[in-house]
């Protein structure tokens, strides 16, 4: 009706005819999947896949075009949009599984571990780039594209190096994709330039990798052809069906603005989902079944031909999902509401104030007792005293230097208990400050972590003096404990903001915490060794980011040796991720805090 | 214009919002017996100031004026609204807290001083004159717990007195101290105005608002009942304070008077 008002009804017109054809299309592929032949499902699923978006696209741009937004869609809007969001669900689903697949894997197999720190990155990635210029943007893809290309362990059929090819595309879709980002005005020219730089980000290492093995019918048998009856018989249609549907009216633009899923997770599973499924058909269709003998002659062009094609799909996606390029790259997440300047700058500014309350602190928690810093040394070493009196006989036995052993996982956790234990405090006994003074928050949370990695360093001095005792001698490995340390107070702090930030809400915390970190002292082989235990209840530990330190620190001082690249990558996946989520606590929560206390 | 505020409102929410714990919050969540009720602790306030104003807040216990301040302080959000400020603050807000009684009055001075934003450099150069202002020098080394509430004050109207802010905020501080540092604060204070800042002073002591501010800002329940010259909102107040008569009377006055 507005259609008719608007004088748009022949653009309508034109659009439900596209998106008739489309339909037919897919009732044909429907057709075809039911035909048993492998050839003709996969010739269905070749046009299904490649087709169907592409026409719904056309049909899509054509009502962004027309600018009717409110205007009449193709077909029935009611059950496009319950169709949509039907589906929109089971992608989201399906995108659950199969994540959880992987991230199961990597539980399982020790060199898949690195799933987590390499999540993590992406995630950062993705918002670094998503507040870059266009150009920046596109160049930090191409590199970043490359890095992973070469990184190593990563064979195109393998479903957990699928799921990192997909990453990067996935978190910096799904991030700027969010509600606020579909919402802003388009600019094209920016929005295909950011969109070019995550394309990239994308198809880089997937083009790096793509070895062409002696037969290239190897690159294209894939576990869709070669599984058993049931997998072959109903998961191919469904899957397929359902993304090429679903593809299909998401190019139509029908209802994105209102049925996506535009939280961050149900964009990412969205957007991972679909790349999924292309870059799984695109690697696993089995090309000689669909063109025998000519494709084994002649696979050259039509393996470029297919790529184009991927890409040219892939490059479409998340075309809605990269507005609002520019206006995140003014946002600067680095800001604190209430406070004018990020937050770095901040720190410059009151760098007096750190200092301050940095000794403030020391003096506070020395000032009454009489043994004064004596006492960082000592409890310590009261503590390893004990253990070693009640534990020795037990464990003692199967473990080489095994004082080293206790000492070392006392030194990393007793840091880890005192400074977040005195951390999650520190807003709240400074609340008489802050609602005073206009001061930035999370100083009072940084300068006590410093009084706790004094204590740390004391203690450390102490380890290194056992460690001599012990006749253990000391290699330039040791400087790698650098490493371990570093990652250990950034993990800290994060903790510290987090634990600060809950507890001006809840005060319980405290007690549930000081639980916690008891549970998390047995979780934690301080005292116990798990060598005797299986693999997977080995890498179990892995989950626990103290013992993913402690076990650093022997490596280094007990067995001399280098931990993996992913070990490293897991140590710092940790601290970055809980510092950046107690950051975004304060973040979010900074102009509250003021409420509760 | 160096400060604006604009339809500035602050809400406070009260009810089981805070120190419920953990436990309670969660079950009232799920019994749905979790009610919050809210309040407009500043309602709708507007005014702007320019260099070497200054302006009195007056209004009953209660009006919303350390709210106000506090917002224009930047220590709080609006939760509707906007606060423009062109430049410095500094605020005093309830003087004595903040400071720590197991450091010295010294430490404290320079912790005071890091948290106005000064730097290590300035506070070395000025610490002098600080003590000296403050009379408190031959207590630099005591704990600050030891100190009369009157000294603490006095210290802290030292250290935020040595800057040359763009906008002052004084909540109830001239009052600190005997009637000798008053009438030294009082001076500073004039100097600070001079120099060009624009001064909010929140007191309850009428005669001090009449003497010293140009303007006032009459505040009630939040709400913003007067802007401007303060002899005749001063009178309205002063009545309205000895019941002479009501709000509502007072508001159609002050129409009466602006028609």
């Amino acid at each position: 009706m507005s259609d008719i008002k608007n004088g748009k009804t022949g653009e309508a017109l034109k659009n439900n005819i596209i998106f008739l054809m489309a339909a037919v299309v897919l009732m044909t592929c429907a057709g075809l999947y039911a035909d048993s032949s492998v050839r003709m499902s996969n010739i269905a699923l070749l046009i299904s896949v490649f087709l169907i978006p592409l026409f719904a696209f056309v049909a899509g741009l054509r009502l962004k075009l027309s600018k009717d937004k409110n205007g009449l869609r193709p077909g029935s809007l009611v059950m496009i949009a319950a169709a949509y969001a039907a589906l929109k669900l089971i992608s989201c689903f399906v995108g659950v599984y199969i994540l959880g697949k992987n991230l199961r894997d990597a539980f399982v197999y020790e060199d898949r571990a690195w799933i987590f720190p390499a999540l993590i990155v992406w995630v950062l990635a993705a918002r670094v780039m998503g507040r870059m210029k266009p150009a920046a943007g596109i160049l930090a893809g191409v590199a970043l594209g490359i890095a992973v290309g070469f990184l190593p362990a990563f064979p195109l059929s393998d479903s957990v190096s699928g799921t990192f090819v997909f990453l990067p595309f996935f978190l910096a879709g799904s991030y700027l994709g969010d509600k606020r980002a579909v919402d802003a005005t388009d600019k094209r020219p920016l929005q295909i330039a950011s969109f070019a730089a995550a394309s990239l980000l994308f198809i880089v290492p997937v083009l790096i990798n793509a070895r062409v093995p002696d037969n290239i019918g190897e690159l294209f048998f894939g576990r869709l052809i070669s599984g058993n009856f049931i997998y072959r018989l109903a998961a191919r249609p469904v899957a397929y069906a359902v993304s090429a549907v679903a593809a299909a009216l998401w190019f139509c633009g029908v209802p994105r603005r209102k049925f996506v899923f535009t939280g961050f997770a149900g964009r990412a599973f969205q957007v991972y989902f679909w790349h999924y499924i292309v870059i799984e058909l695109w690697l696993h269709m089995d090309m000689n079944a669909i063109f025998g003998q000519i494709w084994a002659e002649h696979w050259k062009p039509f393996f470029f031909a297919s790529a184009a094609i991927v890409m040219l799909f892939i490059a479409i996606i998340p075309m809605p999902l990269f507005s609002r390029f520019p206006e995140r790259v003014l946002a600067g997440s680095w800001h604190l509401q209430g406070e004018g300047d990020p937050v770095f700058k901040r720190m410059r500014q009151y760098s007096f104030l750190f200092s301050e309350l940095v000794k403030r602190n020391f003096k506070k928690k020395y000032k009454r007792t009489v043994l004064g810093m004596l006492w960082s040394i000592l409890s310590p070493l009261l503590t390893l005293l004990v253990m070693w009196l009640v534990f020795s006989r037990f464990f003692g036995r199967n473990t080489a230097h095994y004082v080293i052993y206790l000492f070392s996982g006392n030194l990393v956790y007793s840091y880890f208990r005192e400074s977040t234990g005195e951390g999650m405090t520190s807003l709240v006994s400074n609340a008489g400050i802050f609602t005073k003074v206009n001061v930035p928050k999370y100083m009072f949370l940084f300068s006590q972590n410093v009084t706790s990695l004094i204590s740390f360093g004391l203690t450390l001095v102490i380890f290194f003096v056992f460690v001599a005792i012990d006749g253990i001698a000391f290699t330039w490995k040791f400087m790698l404990l650098l490493y371990p340390i570093l990652c250990l107070v950034v993990f800290n702090l994060g903790l510290g903001l987090i634990l600060s930030a809950l507890h001006v809400f809840f005060k319980d915390i405290q007690y549930l915490w000081s639980i916690f970190t008891l549970l998390l002292m047995y979780m934690s082989a301080i005292f116990y060794n798990i060598d005797s235990y299986s693999q997977t209840a080995q890498n179990l530990f892995l989950l626990n980011p103290v013992y993913v330190y402690i076990r650093y620190f022997r490596k280094i001082v007990i067995e001399n040796t280098v931990p993996t690249l992913w070990f490293h990558l897991i140590a710092a996946g940790y601290a970055i991720f809980f510092f950046y989520l107690g950051f975004y606590m304060y973040k979010k929560n900074n102009t509250k805090f003021l409420y509760y206390v | 214009m160096v400060l604006s505020i604009e339809d500035v409102s602050i809400r406070y929410v009260t009810g089981d919002f805070k120190d419920i714990g953990l436990k309670e919050w969660v079950m009232r969540h799920l019994t749905g017996n979790y009610k919050t009720r809210e309040f407009w602790a500043v309602n709708g306030v507007s005014f702007n100031m320019n260099h070497g104003e200054m302006l009195g807040i007056i209004g009953t216990n209660g009006a919303g004026k350390s709210t106000l301040l506090k917002a224009v302080a930047g220590i709080m959000e609006p939760t509707k609204g906007h606060v423009q400020r062109n430049g410095s603050v500094v605020a005093l807000l309830e003087l004595a807290s903040g400071f720590d009684g197991d450091l010295t009055v010294k430490e404290n001075a320079y912790l005071r001083g890091a948290m106005l934003g000064y730097t290590r450099k300035f506070m070395d150069e000025t610490y002098e004159e600080i003590i000296g202002f403050a009379e408190l020098g031959e207590f630099q080394d005591r704990p600050f717990r030891q100190l009369s509430s009157g000294m603490k004050s006095r210290l802290a109207f030292s250290v935020a007195s040595m800057v040359n802010p763009e906008i002052l905020i004084l909540d109830e501080v001239l009052s600190v101290g005997d009637g000798a540092f008053q009438k030294k604060s009082e001076e500073k204070m004039r100097q600070i105005i001079n120099g060009g800042a624009a001064t909010i002073l929140v007191s309850h002591s009428l005669p001090q608002i009449m003497q010293m501010c140009g303007k006032v800002l009459w505040l009630d329940h939040g709400k913003q009942i007067a802007f401007g010259d303060t002899e005749p909102i001063c009178g309205l107040y002063q009545s309205f304070l000895d019941k002479k008569i009501t709000l509502e009377n007072a508001m159609e006055l002050l129409r009466s008077s602006n028609d």
